[in-house]
């Protein structure tokens, strides 16, 4: 670039900055213009007019804000001393037609319901049961009163909170006793003694349960699981809770309860019917915090599925030397007890972490059993189990493919998570600032204050932020919410497997703890990276404010 | 009435420059040299004090063809104001003294 180039382009950054400089600031441009002649380089002249340009746009910028100060100089071109303007009218509409927009969005239930759950889910990062507990004494009460058997049972699902169930003996007292109640009224009710049981096994009242349990659904091999896990419960603490290995299969009482388990006609952990009573209960009205009914499902329990792999193991194992001594009838009962288990599961299982296990019990049984048939020369038998061990593999190849889309999922329902989350911060933040700002107006109409003109246009500024961001956060609150809300709907009203994976997925959102995410995102370095660009911009962003806000806040000379 | 102006070293050098001849009008370039500030720092103390009525200025007309040019000059008000800031902090003022002059913005 020549001298005379940069000359006129210096000149032409001062002179196109005019064009859009308030009145005020127009003869402090074309006095940096007029000046432009005298400088001596042309170095010096280009940055001479970079630096006329900047405080002329700095100046358009303010007097957004400050609004104009048009009259505000004589003929001769001196400023008058003067008063800090109000702020600019349309400025201040504008502010005000943001938060009227931002609180009408309070209008919409799905919104009320987004800005609640985020903040409970922030609240559970302290509390983790928290959110899980809130208002079942008064549903437990209401329960009661109504003699509402699918209320009560519900109920006495969630009073005891999980994991804690075991010291909590006046809760538990109450579970049972509104249990005892819903089944009173309702004996299709009986399964949820299956869930008292699982979650505290070695209480007293346990075996009593499961009693009335077999009573009720004769054949199932729940009831026999449950006992031998009351029974491993009862081994444990008399072991400091500290099972030897090898403790459980030389357990006569636990090998009895899990050989009967493994001889039932069925599988049934009470799946649907769990999934059923959240559903019956969301429609009935009577429970609308949507965290607690998604919980109701996913937190309830199922058998041990360890005890079923030591098990399948222990007969797996005591079935190779009877094959080595001959007794090759003994060993293929033995290897069939697996497989059939594993066929009766399979039919039976509603969750996927019980499918899988019944995939892996029929695989481990069908192998030694293809063997044992070729080593007895029966080999059509050997082929029919060989293509049944190929059909267990591609529909394990299914299944993995199938929880890899459900993974690829879950974890853009947590990345959405994330920014509903945010923008709920957002919003309560931004609403912080506009208060902040309107309890300095509210002292200055008061004339409690006397401060100085920055300060004021601080306030200003504080209050036009706070009211952009609360519409911004309002807005992507909204529509980020809307999936979730979906989700929602299609929990209460979907069935069976679809309906699990809705409240899944929604409880991904919900409740932050649920998901592992350093399981979900491990090796994702896009996802890492773009956390860093997020955070980066961040900072930039804080610092331009502090530029531009904190910096006017330095101490100022007294005249 | 207290009026509270912005207290910078940038301020206080200009400030310093003014008083160095009272009385005198200033050319902004001239400033500049002599202040060692670029024009995007010192339009804003100059625009600054002229708001809060610490500066007066006017228009000279230079030759034909060439922009009348902006002068400045302290006020009474400002004047005082400078001579208070100097006394306040005689420090800072001789610290500001040791600024070379007549740097090329």
């Amino acid at each position: 670039m020549d001298r005379n180039r940069r000359r006129w382009l210096a000149h032409w950054l001062i002179h196109f900055s005019l064009r859009f400089s308030p009145v005020e600031a127009r003869d402090w441009g074309r006095a940096m213009l007029a000046e432009l002649e005298f400088v001596k380089t042309s170095w010096a002249a280009l940055a001479w007019g970079a630096g006329g340009a900047t405080v002329l746009w700095r100046q358009a910028f303010f007097s957004l804000f400050r609004g104009s100060r048009g009259a505000a100089h004589g003929p001769s071109g001196a400023f008058i001393p003067a008063k800090e303007m109000p702020m600019r009218k349309s400025v201040f509409i504008a502010a005000a037609a943001c938060v009227i927009a931002s609180l009408a969005f309070f209008l919409a239930p799905s919104f009320n319901q987004a800005l609640r759950l985020s903040l409970q889910s922030w609240g559970a990062i302290f509390r983790p049961n928290a959110p899980f507990q809130s208002g079942l004494s008064g549903l437990a009460a209401r329960a009661e009163k109504q003699h509402d058997a699918n209320l009560l049972a519900f109920t006495a699902l969630r009073i005891a909170p999980y994991g804690s169930f075991r010291n909590t003996s006046p809760l538990r007292a109450k579970s049972l006793r509104l249990a005892d109640e819903a089944v009173r009224l309702d004996p299709r009710l009986t399964w949820i003694y299956a869930d008292i049981v699982a979650r505290n096994p070695d209480a007293p009242e346990s075996k009593d349960l499961i009693k009335r349990l077999r009573q009720w659904d004769p054949g199932n091999a729940l009831p026999d699981l449950l006992l031998a896990e009351c029974q491993e419960a009862l081994l444990a603490r008399q072991h400091s809770y500290r099972l030897p290995p090898g403790a459980l299969v030389q357990d006569s009482k636990w090998l009895a309860a899990m050989g009967a388990a493994f001889s039932a006609k069925k599988y049934d952990s009470y799946f649907n019917q769990r999934l059923a009573l959240a559903q019956d209960v969301a429609r009935s009205g009577e429970v609308s915090d949507p965290l607690l009914l998604a919980w109701a499902v996913l937190s309830s329990p199922i058998p041990d599925l360890e005890n079923i792999n030591d098990y399948s193991l222990y007969l797996i194992e005591s079935g190779q030397p009877l094959e080595a001594e001959g007794k090759l009838k003994a060993a293929s009962q033995q290897y069939w007890q697996v497989a059939r288990f594993g066929q009766i599961m399979r039919l039976g299982a509603e969750s996927e972490i019980e499918r899988w296990t019944a995939l892996a019990l029929q695989k481990k049984g069908y192998e030694p059993l293809r063997s044992l048939e070729s080593r007895k020369g029966n080999t059509s038998e050997a082929s029919l189990l060989g293509y049944q061990l190929q059909s267990l593999a591609r529909e394990s190849q299914d299944f993995a493919t199938h929880d890899s889309e459900r993974v690829n999922w879950l974890r853009t329902a947590v990345w959405i998570a994330d920014y509903i989350q945010l923008s709920a911060l957002g919003l309560l933040l931004s609403a912080l600032v506009l208060v902040i700002s309107g309890v300095y107006w509210l002292a200055q109409l008061g004339r409690r204050l006397d401060t100085t003109g920055r300060l004021k246009l601080l306030f200003i500024w504080l209050g036009v932020i706070g009211a952009a961001g609360m519409l911004l956060s309002s807005v992507e609150l909204y529509f980020t919410y809307r999936p979730y809300a979906a989700m929602l709907n299609q929990f209460v009203k979907l069935k069976g497997a679809a309906a699990y994976f809705s409240a899944n997925a929604f409880l991904a959102f919900a409740y932050p703890g649920m998901v592992d995410r350093n399981a979900l995102f491990s090796g994702l370095w896009k996802v890492y990276f773009w956390y860093g660009v997020i955070s980066l911009c961040a900072i930039a962003l804080v610092a331009i404010l502090a530029r531009h806000v904190i910096k006017p806040l330095r101490p100022k000379l007294a005249g | 009435m207290t009026i509270r102006l912005r207290r910078s070293p940038q301020t206080s050098r200009v400030l310093e420059q003014f008083l160095e001849a009272p009385l005198e009008w200033r050319y902004g370039y001239d400033l500049s040299r002599e202040t060692g500030l670029k024009s995007g720092t010192l339009y804003p103390i100059l625009i600054r004090l002229s708001r809060r009525g610490f500066l007066e200025t006017s228009w000279k007309a230079t030759e034909p063809g060439t922009p009348p040019r902006h002068l400045y000059r302290l006020t009474a008000r400002g004047l005082e104001m400078a001579k208070a800031q100097r006394q306040i902090n005689p420090a800072r003022r001789q610290a500001l003294g040791a600024v070379p002059a007549g740097g090329e913005p």
